[in-house]
């Protein structure tokens, strides 16, 4: 069973047919080669698999890719065109907030998607956008650092 | 004192932070099959029987194998007690029945589910206390019989396969001499790693029975050599490559999954054959961490001096034994602790069990030991009404100290009391501000490490200068996140004196052309691997000058390398520039004066052996490090509910390569380890299965259980004599005295005595409101 859906990803139209099973994860990293969006869990714990959905952070590997029919996705690899990215970069450098590096592009998505919310993010406004995301790497020191330094 | 030139950023950040760092998921080839794997559902059984007959004629299956499909293929690092896929019997619920081939992983997703198993479910034992009674079952019954890379001292008919005996001094005398004696018991579960990336591997076997793997390993050389060994062919035949490891901390040491991928491969030759885990995959059938009962029995004086030590140590090793025996040994030789104890009397055993097999994690040993050892030292303290850093401070070990291995301790082996005074002076002058109904707590520990290695763990390092008089080196030592290569590019160019932009370090591993190095594990890279391209530096230098000496028609002796040039001694103006002559001087009519400078260099440990079977004393350790951890802790009256205000640690690095990464280690290491302190817990039901296999049930820290908490790190530089510029290995060390620090301070805020991990909100909660202590 399948549905054939419409959906910009990247800000590239696609006419793809996708498997009412796939989930989105899949239909990125499997069928579009688009591997910059991590798998850390696939039960939607780890936040390694965010995108944007329509300028929302969601996690992508309990998205199924037929609901993304009439809506625009924004993942890592379309992120380098948007104006936040360098920041965003810039600040995870230099604050060392990269060790392994696998949930890195997760956080990246959700601290985009908090500047979409808010162009001055306050305490609460961080934890409620990174909370959720797991690193087994930096004990999030480096990570908070980072992006307390967009603020 | 030399100055390492300082990176503005990790050498891989720009892929990692895009998404372009390629991991294993990342990788694939046409034509790829995927494997899935059926897992047992009992925690012991035996195998009656398996049909595939149904399965193997569905669309789109290329095979399935199970374990009637092997012949001698044993998996045998230490002791061959495992084959890659069960044979008659499983022992863990999780562990591989059968594994389907299928170009759709939908396809054989339906197909796993149309293989029939039939079961015969034997009683079972998940914890190493039930399983050395005498009517537990057996796991192995004949393990009497298997062959053994090295004797590890078993116990016949027994689920003991491994028993460590360290023995010093007299411990009956030093029980009598006491003027108290304090026994207790310290727990600390199973983990999980949890490395945010599970494991993966893709196998191909070519026409000409040579394998092609990409792993997820941190061992990319070890694991070629067992899967040669399984095999019976040659170790060259085997490539395993790795690049981007999305966490390893020990997990993805040794082998899990690549000798089952290499096993499945081998079916289908002339196809890559990819095994993925799911996350659930990950918690139940790749390895596991820690899991000891530790016993103390200690004889100290009224004024506080250790007279002796009694300790039992048992490890509920899993269902294979390999990946865990020298944790049995590093938890046997460490579990006194940094202090100088005259009497002692160790017995460490590895014990299996029904659930995955125990292997590597971050602090190995260590951490399980330091649990009982530091909250030991600050019960006495209450006992004896003395203040606990003067126990400590009174029997730490000191230069001239003689550890419990029978090693003198040397002034170069790092500034412990040093370490000590800077964490306890920082927790005084931390001010709190007290708030209605909570109470605080400041907790503190002291802590040593040692790698524990094949006495011929070697590392390499290989060195090429370019004819533009850049650098390209390839060393030993996986990148998993540690930021291992960029400390290596800051080694090499300040060793050749060059700037960093004409070093480049070569990132991933292919065992058929990298430099050996034996494992990326026991904090070893910086110090080993560093300790290579040393080599190959000074060999390189050797060499510069050598071409220079023909060029200026000079001795090589009279020559002064400065790394863009290489002058005279005696007079600076006769010189001639490193990139005229690191390829051959060429002279204008042409002709070639000199060599191609490259090289290679190597490190292996130096006078380390196996202990004494009787005493278990002997140069087991390569190194030292030594360190203190504290934290401060608000715990809520009402709920029991802790807060992490502060973690701390101060640590003698040797010589810091690089400030930034080296804090992120220490920092991501006592993170981790607040998870086994506080929430982290493998669970087994009734039946054996374990009940916590995903992160909703399996806790691990989150950004919000730190967001408030204030880090300290601080380095202490003692150079370590073999270490690139001093340096020791930090990455492990931030986990090593992190438990008892929590359990510590839980007791000073509390005047509760825990002695279980992890030390759960809930916990904390019924013990504070209980009259005597709990055993929860
Ligand atoms: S992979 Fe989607 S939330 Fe973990
Ligand atoms: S950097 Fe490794 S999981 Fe976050």
């Amino acid at each position: 069973m399948a549905k054939t859906i419409n959906t910009i990803i990247n800000n590239e139209k696609h006419e793809i047919e996708v498997p009412y099973q796939m989930s989105l994860l899949e239909l990125l990293r499997e069928e579009l080669n688009m591997t910059g969006t991590k798998e850390g869990c696939g039960n939607g714990e780890c936040g390694a698999c965010t995108v944007l959905l329509d300028d929302l952070p969601v996690r992508s590997c309990i998205i199924l890719a037929h609901e993304i029919d009439q809506k625009e996705v924004v993942t890592i690899e379309g992120l380098k065109n948007t104006g936040d990215y360098e920041k965003i970069k810039e600040v995870f450098m230099a604050e060392d907030a990269v060790q392994c590096g696998f949930c890195t592009p997760g956080f990246v998505m959700a601290v985009k998607a908090l500047l979409n919310r808010t162009k001055y993010p306050n305490d609460q406004d961080i934890k409620e956008a990174l909370g959720g995301h797991l690193c087994r790497c930096t004990g999030y020191e480096a990570i908070h650092k980072a992006v307390k330094r967009l603020v | 004192m030399v100055d390492i030139p300082q990176v503005e950023n990790r050498i891989d950040a720009n892929k990692k932070i895009s998404g372009e760092a390629e991991f294993i998921d990342d990788i694939s080839f046409s034509n790829m099959l995927h494997a899935l794997v059926l897992r047992s559902p009992h925690a012991h059984a035996e195998i009656l029987a398996i049909d595939i007959n149904e399965v193997q004629k569905l669309e789109g299956i290329e095979k399935v194998i199970t374990g009637r499909d092997i012949k001698d293929e044993i998996i045998n690092i230490d002791i061959g007690d495992h084959y890659p896929l069960a044979v008659d019997k499983v022992r863990f619920e999780g562990e591989p029945v059968a594994v389907v081939l299928a170009q759709d992983k939908w396809q054989a997703k339906k197909a796993l589910n149309s293989i029939k198993v039939e079961y015969n479910v034997l009683p079972h034992t998940v914890k190493a206390r039930e399983a050395i009674k005498e009517d537990s079952p057996l796991i192995h019954p004949d393990q009497d019989q298997y062959n053994r890379h090295l004797d590890t001292n078993h116990h016949p008919n027994s689920n003991i396969f491994r028993h460590y005996k360290l023995r010093k001094g007299n411990i009956e005398k030093a029980f009598k001499k006491a003027d108290k004696v304090i026994e207790n018991r310290f727990d600390y579960p199973q983990r999980s790693h949890t490395q945010m990336e599970t494991h993966g591997a893709i196998a191909k076997w070519t026409s000409d029975q040579e394998m092609i793997m990409y792993a997820s390993t941190q061992s990319p050389f070890f694991v070629r050599t067992a899967i040669a060994d399984m095999f019976k062919v040659k170790a060259t035949d085997i490539i395993v490559k790795s690049g981007y490891l999305g966490g390893g901390f020990g997990g993805k040491s040794d082998v899990s999954i690549e000798p089952l991928t290499a096993f499945a491969a081998r079916f289908v030759p002339n196809k890559y054959v990819k095994l993925k885990l799911t996350r659930e995959e990950a918690f139940n059938a790749s390895l596991i961490a820690r899991g000891a009962e530790v016993e103390l029995k200690t004889a100290v004086r009224k004024d506080g001096k250790i007279l002796g030590e009694k300790a039992k140590i048992y490890f509920s090793s899993g269902a294979y034994g390999s990946t865990s025996v020298h944790i049995v040994t590093a938890a046997g030789h460490n579990c006194t602790g940094p202090y100088e104890i005259d009497n002692i009397e160790v017995d460490s055993y590895g014990v299996y069990t029904n659930t995955p097999p125990v292997g590597a994690f971050r602090g190995y040993g260590h951490p399980e030991v330091h649990w009982a050892k530091e909250r030991q030292i600050h019960i006495i303290a209450n006992e004896l009404g003395l203040d606990e850093d003067e126990i400590r401070i009174k029997n730490m070990l000191k230069p001239g100290s003689i550890n419990a291995l029978g090693q003198k301790i040397e002034k170069e082996n790092g500034d412990l009391l040093g370490c000590y005074k800077k964490i306890r002076e920082r927790l005084d002058e931390i001010e709190i501000n007290q708030k209605p109904h909570k109470v605080y707590g400041k907790g503190i520990a002291a802590i040593m490490k040692s790698p524990v290695m094949p006495t011929n763990s070697a590392a390499s390092a290989t060195l090429r200068f370019n004819e533009e008089g850049t650098v390209d080196i390839a060393c030993s030592g996986s990148e998993m996140g540690q930021g291992t290569k960029t400390a290596m590019q800051q080694i090499a160019s300040a060793a050749l004196k060059l700037p960093l932009d004409k070093v480049k370090i070569k990132e991933d591993i292919s065992t058929d052309n990298s430099p050996y190095g034996w494992q990326t594990i026991g904090s070893t890279t910086t110090w080993k691997a560093g300790r290579a391209i040393m080599d190959a530096v000074r060999k390189a230098i050797d060499k510069l000058k050598e071409n220079a000496s023909l060029v200026l028609d000079v001795n090589k002796e009279d020559l002064e390398y400065r790394g863009n040039k290489i002058v005279l001694s005696e007079n600076e103006d006769l010189f001639v520039n490193t990139d005229q002559i690191c390829f051959g001087y060429l002279h204008d009519n042409g002709l070639v004066k000199g060599e191609p400078v490259q090289t290679y260099g190597t490190y292996m440990p130096k006078g380390l052996t196996y202990t004494d079977p009787k005493t278990g004393q002997g140069n087991a350790a390569a190194e030292w490090t030594f360190g203190a951890q504290g934290v401060v802790v608000e715990i809520d009256k009402e709920t029991g509910e802790l807060k992490l205000l502060n973690m701390m640690m101060a640590i003698d690095a040797g010589k810091v390569i690089n400030p930034k990464l080296a804090r992120g280690q220490v920092i991501g290491g006592m993170v981790q380890e607040m998870g086994g302190a506080l929430t982290e817990e493998l669970r087994y039901g009734k039946d054996g299965q374990m009940r916590n296999n995903s992160f909703t049930d399996y806790k691990i820290p989150t950004p919000l259980d730190l967001y408030d908490t204030d880090f300290d790190v601080y380095f202490f530089e003692t150079p370590e004599p073999i270490g690139p510029f001093g340096a020791r290995g930090i990455a492990e060390h931030g986990t090593v005295g992190i438990a008892p620090a929590f359990g510590n301070a839980i007791s000073n805020a509390l005047g509760i005595e825990l002695f279980k991990l992890p030390l759960s909100n809930q916990k904390i909660f019924l013990n504070m409101n209980k009259e005597g202590d709990l055993y929860v």
